[in-house]
This record gives C-alpha cells, structure tokens and sequence, in this order.
C-alpha cells in the first residue's frame, strides 16, 4: 500500500499541504500540522495504521479499514463523539468547526484523485517535494513501527533523505 | 464540455503554472500543472486560494456613483471627468498586465507624469529600478539548482515556497555545498543554513562585501573604497560568520545571490557582492509582485503613491482615481483616511470591497488578474475565466476614461535603463546610504491578492496564509 510519507530534510512549514486539503475537501478538512519545539510545523499526516485503534474506537463503525490498506470514515455514520480523536496515538484526527461539530475530519488519501491516477493534493502541492506517496517496504526498521501496547499500529512516516 | 486553461500564478515573480478547468465557462477547480517547468506541479498555501478569489463574498459586483449603483458607461465618465480636471492624479496597484501599463502613458501625457503612479507597497519596483542598469549576471531558476553556493538575503522560502525545491537540491546534493542566509531574525529559510549571518541587513551585507573585496585583493578599482569601510558601520555584526561566508561565495563557481528583500539598499549591497564575485555569480530577485519588471520596462512612474498622498495633504491634488490599490491599508503609518476625506473626488477601482472604496464616491469593479488576458512575467496569457459580474480589468477602465477625455491611446515602453559601470563614485553612495537606519518593515498585506488586509481574515484558512 502507498502511503504518505514526510522528508523532514525538505519540509519548510509552508502550510501548502494544509491548504490544498482545505481545498480539495471543500473545505470540510484541513491537513494538520504538528508543531515540533521551535523548529517549525510539520505535516501531522494519518499513518493508515495496520491495526488502526480509531476503528476500534468508534462505537458507530464510522471508521472503516478498506482493502487497499486505508483507513477512511463515513460522513454519514459519523456523529462527533471524538472517541477516535482520544485514540488515535499520533493526534493526527481533529475536529474541524466547517462541520458543525457533527462529524469529523478524516485523511482519505484523496482517493478520488488516486483513482484517476493523480497524486494525493497534499502531496501535489508541495512546494519542495518533502511530501511523497509511496511504497513503503515491509521490510523497516524496528524504530520505525509503533507500538500500542502489543500491537503494531503504524509505521512513522517521517524520513531524513538528504 | 470542461475546458482546461494553463495560466500562470502572480502572487510572486517566480511565475508557477496552474491548470483552472472550467464548466461552461465558469471556472470550477483548480489543479497543479505537473511538469512545467517552474513549479513542477507544486503549489504554495497563496496560490492554492487563486481560485476562491474569483467568487469571494467581498468581491464587487456593480458601479456605485455616489451610494447608488450606475452603468459602466457612467461611472466611466466620473473617472475621466475626476482626471480631466487641473488638481487630479491616477494610482495604479503593480498587478497589472505589460499592455495595461503601457495605456498609462497617454494618461501621463494628459495630466502629467508626475501625476501617475503605480504603488508597489512592498518597494519592489526600487529595487528593479535600482538595479537595471547594473552589469550583474541574472540567474534562472534552474542556476539554482547547480550553484555551489547560495546566499540567501530575507526570507525567499516564505516569499516564493516553491523556489526552496532547487535551492534545497542543491544543498542537499553534496555536503560541501553551501547555503547561507543573511537575515534580520530566524525564519523559515534560516533553518536551512549552512552558515548564518543574523542582524539588521545593511551592515550584514557591507561586512560580507567588505570580506569579499579583501579576499578578492586588488580586483577593481572601484573595489578599494569598500576595503577602507570603517568598523563602526558593522557594529554588531558576526565577523567570523561573515569572512566565512565571503570565502565560500568567493571560490564557488557558481554561485547565486538569491535576493528577497524590500530595502532596495539591501538589494545594492547585495548585488555588489555579485559584481565584485566576478566570474560565475549570479543574482536571482524575488518579488513579491508577480509583474513588477514587466510593468517597471513597460512605464516609468514619475512619482509614488506615497508622495501623491502628501500632496493630498498639502491640498495640492483634489481628485483622485486609484485602480486596484488600497491606500488605506497599504500605508498604515499616513493616515491615509483623514487624507482621503479631503478630496473632493474619490474614484476608487477594486476586485474586494476594502477601506479605500468604502470612503470612495465612485466605485468600480475590476477583475482580477486570473480573469485579464495580456503579459504577465513575461509570457503572454489567456484570462483563465470571465469576469464575474459587472467587472472589468484595468485596461478597459483606463480605455474608458482615455475615450472619455478623447486621448490618443499611445502604447509606450519606458525608456531603456541607463547601463551603469560600477565605479568609486557608485559605491560611495551605497556606502552612504548603507549608513542610515534601516527602514522599519511594515509587514504588508502580501500585495496582489491580498491588496486588502479585510480579505486575508476573510479566507475559509487565514492560517494558511501566515506567509
């Protein structure tokens, strides 16, 4: 599965990763940033864990682990309760006032745009090609997946290439 | 049937391409131009708003004469009527094509030149002007891509985002590689550093200059009037940092100044350090006005907006008609309202309703530069949608009044720079300005697409627009 990965070596704090997810989803979510000390914000981006503890969070099965490897939420199921806010272990869910506090935000890995064969707008926009969408081997480094208790929920997606 | 347009961004002069597709005729959505040359596809936090521009809330829609809405052809007429009398004068914002610049000339010859402004309100056009006529090599954005050392002056990654992705290549491609930054306070490009050079800029960059001319030993003659610059006038300056920086720029080849400032001192002092380099330096200027060189080759304002707001205050000038600027915001420190209240006509043109129109008698819609068609940063451009509404783009207003007052419409270019060799006398006078207090920099509003500070609050993500 193709996933989003962040070059830390790249990134500028630029935001543009933000705004062109704003504006792709009508506004209905934002690409999150994290702010790392005084260093600067970075993107805060949805790993699509392996064993995902939002979906287990959700008392509505809102939050759904499709086939290709994403995690993806109904709008239509989803209520608001932030249960999977609370769970997720990266705080990359949020909520977002555009939706009235009845539903939240949640990265789909613009599977719109992937289906036509385009990039991932976050991805697209970037201005210094820190953001990429791609192959992550199996095969990493022990540091590199994150563990929740004993489980393996996610892989970082946060690389040094210089 | 969608249609797709490749228009070219103006919200900085690095000239990022964009594709607006657009359902019979009305634009729809915005995609990234992957494989362009520039940007790659890429886009910045500014240019992925290009689109919500065109039907924001706050966009005029009609000519109001007075407080009540009116016919083009009427409020035209109030424009050429405003014009035509003794005390009038024209200010233009810097967002418009080559060939509406060039429709300023025949308003100039009418009311006269020093009558005429184009407002740049973050000073890019006296850095253009500043530097025209100076021998200096100019870099293309791919220069930077194979410069062994760049030297950054600002803030360029905050300016234009998408020229980070050459100059990181290039940094990252071997570690010997050098980027430096030569700014007032840590930013965004700060991070990046190899070597820094943290301080007010003048005596920052007269230190590096200085550097460089020791290094460079006999070099030109004019070069031995920045050897004798005294210490008092780098007080405070890193020296170590500063010599380091020198003998890197120095040996590289290439090597590329890449500069984004607002002091057009700054500018010069920098741009001596690229003549004084010699052999394979070169400098990249950013702007943050998209077509500020066009228009500065295409007509050569004879004054400032500034100095027509001291004339409204001297009571010297009692009409005025401003096109797509709005003064109040662009110049916090004038108090540019109670100046506006004293004339007796106000003609003020804008896309966004902002504090200038509010006081204005008469007001027009204008288009934005995604709706003109014409040449932008140098490459001729289709409109990438029609005009919403009753709006209309500067070159029609202006066409308008020129009828109006039966001008002859001269297409002009402005006179070619005078070519200025460096020489003792050159550098004495930078030397003298780098003496003076920095100017405070006012942040502004980023210019064309934000020519108002109501706008930018207004965007559904403001806080992507902390650039």
């Amino acid at each position: 599965m193709k996933r989003l990965v962040v070059n830390l070596d790249l990134c500028i704090d630029c935001t543009a990763h933000g705004a062109a997810c704003n504006r792709v989803n009508h506004e209905t979510m934002t690409g999150r940033s994290a702010r790392v000390d005084s260093i600067g914000e970075f993107p805060a981006v949805c790993r699509h864990c392996e064993d995902p503890a939002c979906v287990k969070a959700c008392p509505r099965e809102a939050m759904r682990k499709e086939p290709d490897g994403s995690v993806r939420r109904s709008a239509n199921l989803c209520s608001g309760c932030r249960s999977c806010v609370l769970a997720c272990p990266f705080g990359t869910l949020g909520d977002n006032s555009a939706l009235g506090g009845f539903s939240l935000s949640k990265c789909h890995l613009c599977f719109s745009r992937t289906a036509e064969g385009k990039l991932p707008a976050c991805v697209a926009t970037c201005p210094t090609g820190a953001l990429r969408f791609e192959e992550i081997p199996e095969a990493m480094h022990d540091h590199d997946v994150f563990m929740v208790g004993a489980h393996a929920v996610g892989r970082s997606p946060y690389v040094r290439r210089s | 049937m969608p249609e797709t347009r490749e228009t070219v961004c103006l919200l900085c002069s690095l000239g990022c391409e964009l594709l607006i597709e657009a359902e019979d005729g009305m634009p729809a959505a915005l995609d990234y131009c992957s494989g362009c040359r520039v940007n790659d596809g890429a886009l910045c936090a500014k240019g992925n708003y290009a689109l919500e521009l065109l039907n924001h809330p706050l966009r005029l829609c009609e000519p109001v004469v007075r407080g009540k809405a009116a016919s083009w052809q009427d409020a035209a007429g109030e424009a050429a009527h405003a014009l035509s009398g003794g005390a009038s004068a024209l200010v233009v914002e810097g967002d418009v094509s080559n060939e509406e610049a060039a429709l300023l000339h025949a308003i100039a010859g009418r009311i006269g030149p020093e009558r005429v402004a184009v407002n740049f309100s973050t000073r890019d056009d006296a850095i253009i002007t500043a530097l025209a006529g100076l021998p200096i090599s100019r870099a293309h954005a791919d220069d930077l891509l194979h410069s062994v050392c760049t030297i950054a002056v600002g803030d360029p990654f905050s300016v234009g985002p998408v020229i980070a992705r050459r100059v990181l290549k290039a940094r990252n491609a071997d570690r010997r590689n050098t980027l430096a930054v030569v700014a007032a306070t840590e930013n965004r490009t700060t991070r990046f550093a190899r070597s820094k050079l943290l301080g007010p800029l003048r005596p920052s960059l007269l230190c590096l200059l200085k550097d460089i001319a020791l290094l460079k030993g006999e070099g030109p003659p004019w070069a031995a009037e920045l050897r004798k610059v005294p210490v008092a006038m780098m007080e405070g300056v890193d020296t170590a940092a500063a010599g380091h920086i020198a003998e890197q720029f120095t040996k590289a080849d290439p090597a590329v100044m890449l500069v984004s400032t607002s002091d057009p001192v700054a500018a010069m002092l920098a741009a001596s350090c690229v003549m004084l380099g010699g052999k394979g330096k070169k400098l990249f200027l950013l702007n943050e006005y998209g077509n500020c060189a066009g228009i500065c080759s295409t007509f050569s304002a004879g004054t400032s907006a500034e100095q027509i707001l001291h004339e409204i205050a001297a009571g010297r000038i009692e009409t005025l008609v401003v096109l797509g600027s709005d003064l109040v915001a662009a110049y916090p420190a004038l108090d540019v309202e109670s100046r506006l209240r004293k004339l007796k006509c106000l003609v003020a043109g804008a896309s966004f309703a902002n504090k200038t129109t509010a006081q204005a008698h008469v007001v027009l819609p204008l288009a934005i530069w995604l709706e003109k068609d014409g040449t932008f940063n140098g490459k001729h451009r289709r409109a990438a949608a029609a005009p919403v509404n009753g709006a209309r783009s500067h070159g029609e207003v202006l066409k308008m009044a020129a009828r109006s007052m039966n001008l002859e419409l001269l297409s002009g270019q402005a006179p070619p720079p005078r070519v200025v060799e460096p020489n003792a006398g050159l550098i004495r006078l930078i030397l003298a300005d780098a003496a003076l207090p920095e100017p405070e920099t006012v942040k502004q509003p980023s210019p064309v697409m934000f020519a108002d500070g109501s706008l930018t609050g207004s965007l559904s993500w403001p806080q992507a627009l902390k650039v």
